[in-house]
């Protein structure tokens, strides 16, 4: 629609360009039937500023590299093609945009780490509306800053195989944001490490062989709204501080390694109104400390919650937790983390007093569940009466389970707002 | 119908106790997890695998965590061995034997670009093809226990960009 509109200055531009100098930003088109047929070539004359427009077609180029301040906009059906070869454009420079691209097949490498787009040592970059098809890696940035990366589509090959790369790969990098991306069929959906200031918003990251998205040693970071469907393993946030992980939704992620969420060495963070559905287990925190835990939704999840010792002075508190086989497991008898009015279905205490808080503590933690993190075998007696017996005399006379984790005051109702916001 | 299912447990739980004496065992990507950083393995290549005295297999998606694992005074006491995969053929071999690549052009999963070869390619080879230092396996714990992981904390910011330029 743009394009067509802007067709008859497009022309004036490139006749008034082509005959004179040109002292404002130029415009050319590259396109298969000419007369500049070549993107190579319209890189290779373009100044800062210009903008060059990618008619349809298939361009097989070789590595592009884009190093002036230029636009590069594909049409529909523009097409730039690795031949199974090599990484398929690359960008490194300030102010550069790549949009509306396809880029695909790169082919599978052992050595090098091919890439749909890389950008290295760029800044104020932006790569919108791109489609990356059957590359190792899909977009790739290092060493980068003050980027953006939004819209795209980003298709993996889908195969299990270990060389498959990331799909949205971020790499010591500062202020970049992700935002309204689709990732599929890669190693990790997004992945980021060494990485700091930067935002995740509106991506759906789904069907990745091993996580959908990718955290480590990433330190005052943001993501919301994002959704993490059916990943090999889930998403894992590790050796990072200050991260305000907001309004996601982690779901189906099954398997004995997968985890909606797993936080390992996390401090001082912020996990509010996510959504954690049907997995094997919602969240996970294993050497992490001083975190915020709220308002979140666990439903229908193996574990909802798994709190090991070593996660210490948590809190959670105003979360809903439903039709979960275990509520909360932990490997020891003592408690480090509080737990405050959270809704538990599987509370059976009264409010006398009506004041919306049930009256007696709930104790969200089973002795089945102590038995199961000691010798996961045991498993397999989950409907056995005998456990069901295990766990009512150990409600009645706690020896075992952790007498210090309980919330002292359940919610009778889940908690309005709460995960739906 | 119940009562008859017991003994059938009981024989499967035995052939499993049964099945985990043995030794070390090539690592599943995809599917096994790391004992250290709870990562799922992905790149067999950097993995590694230790032994307890009760034959309890450990596997780890990297060096880093197999070494950190080992100077965190793991439960249940040193154990009986550590095994890394070679980076050619991601064969496991004694970690006592291997040489490490480190800080080369080789990206582990855990951020300390550490890799493990067999004796077959020689020390000044690695350097030339990989970069960085050769080192053994003793150096590669008394650095991972110094050092640890990449701690977040230690790095405030990133580089600033164009230094690739």
């Amino acid at each position: 629609m743009r394009v067509r509109q802007g067709l008859p200055c497009l022309a004036a531009a490139f006749l008034a360009c082509f005959s004179t100098w040109c002292a404002e930003a130029q415009v050319v088109r590259v396109d298969p039937a000419g007369p500049v047929r070549s993107i190579r070539a319209a890189l290779a004359t373009a100044r800062p500023r210009t903008t060059i427009i990618v008619g349809a077609g298939i361009y097989r180029e070789g590595r592009l590299r884009i190093d002036k301040s230029v636009t590069l906009a594909g049409e529909p059906g523009a097409i730039l093609d690795g031949e199974g070869q090599h990484t398929v454009l690359e960008i490194g420079g300030d102010s550069i945009t790549v949009r509306g691209l396809v880029v695909r097949n790169t082919g599978m490498s052992q050595t090098e780490d091919r890439a749909g787009i890389l950008a290295s040592g760029a800044r104020w970059c932006r790569i919108e509306q791109i489609r990356s098809e059957r590359n190792l890696f899909g977009i790739y940035l290092a060493n980068s800053a003050d980027c953006v990366i939004d819209g795209n589509t980003v298709i993996g090959s889908g195969t299990s195989q270990t060389l498959q790369g990331n799909g949205i790969q971020v790499w010591q990098s500062e202020r970049i944001t992700v935002s309204s991306n689709v990732v599929t069929g890669h190693r990790d959906g997004i992945y980021f490490e060494f990485v700091t200031n930067a935002t995740v918003a509106a991506n759906e990251s789904r069907g990745n062989e091993r996580y959908g998205m990718h955290f480590m040693f990433s330190n005052d970071c943001r993501y919301e709204r994002n959704v993490f469907r059916a990943n090999g393993s889930g998403v894992a946030v590790m050796y990072s501080h200050r991260v305000a992980m907001i309004a996601n939704t982690f779901e189906r992620n099954w398997g004995s390694a997968a985890y909606g969420l797993l936080l390992k060495d996390i401090s001082d963070s912020e996990i509010r109104d996510n959504r954690f559905l049907s997995n094997s287990t919602g969240l996970y925190l294993e050497d992490s400390n001083r975190n915020q835990v709220t308002g979140n939704e666990f439903t229908g999840n193996g574990w909802a919650l798994k709190l090991l010792a070593s996660a210490q002075d948590n809190r959670m508190a105003h979360n809903a937790f439903a039709g979960n086989t275990f509520d909360v497991s932990t490997n020891s008898r003592h408690s480090f983390s509080t737990f405050e009015n959270n809704y538990w279905d599987r509370y059976r205490g009264y409010d006398l007093d009506r004041n919306g808080t049930g009256d007696v503590p709930f104790a969200p933690v089973r002795l089945f569940a102590l038995i199961v993190e000691q010798s996961p075998a045991s498993l397999m007696m989950l409907r056995s009466p005998l456990v069901d017996a295990l766990d009512l005399v150990e409600r009645v006379l706690p020896v075992l389970t952790p007498a210090e984790m309980v919330d002292r005051s359940p919610l009778m109702r889940p908690p309005v707002g709460g995960a739906s916001r | 119908m119940r009562v008859a299912a017991w003994p059938a447990v009981g024989f499967i739980v035995a052939a499993m106790l049964a099945a985990c004496g043995g030794g070390i065992r090539p690592l599943v990507a995809g599917t096994d997890a790391c004992e250290y950083c709870r990562m799922t393995v992905s790149d067999v290549r950097f993995g590694a695998e230790a032994v307890s005295r009760t034959g309890r297999v450990y596997t780890f998606d990297s060096i880093e965590c197999a070494a950190s694992w080992l100077a965190s005074a793991p439960q249940g006491g040193a154990p009986r061995g550590v095994w890394v995969a070679d980076y050619s053929t991601g064969a496991l071999i004694p970690a006592d034997s291997a040489l490490f690549v480190k800080d080369g052009s080789l990206r582990s999963p855990m951020g300390r670009a550490l890799a493990a070869f067999d004796g077959s390619i020689g020390r000044a080879a690695l350097v030339e093809r990989y970069g960085g230092d050769v080192i053994g396996w003793t150096d590669v714990v008394a650095f991972m226990r110094a050092q640890g992981l990449p701690g977040a904390a230690a790095r405030q910011s990133a580089p600033a960009a164009h230094d690739t330029h």
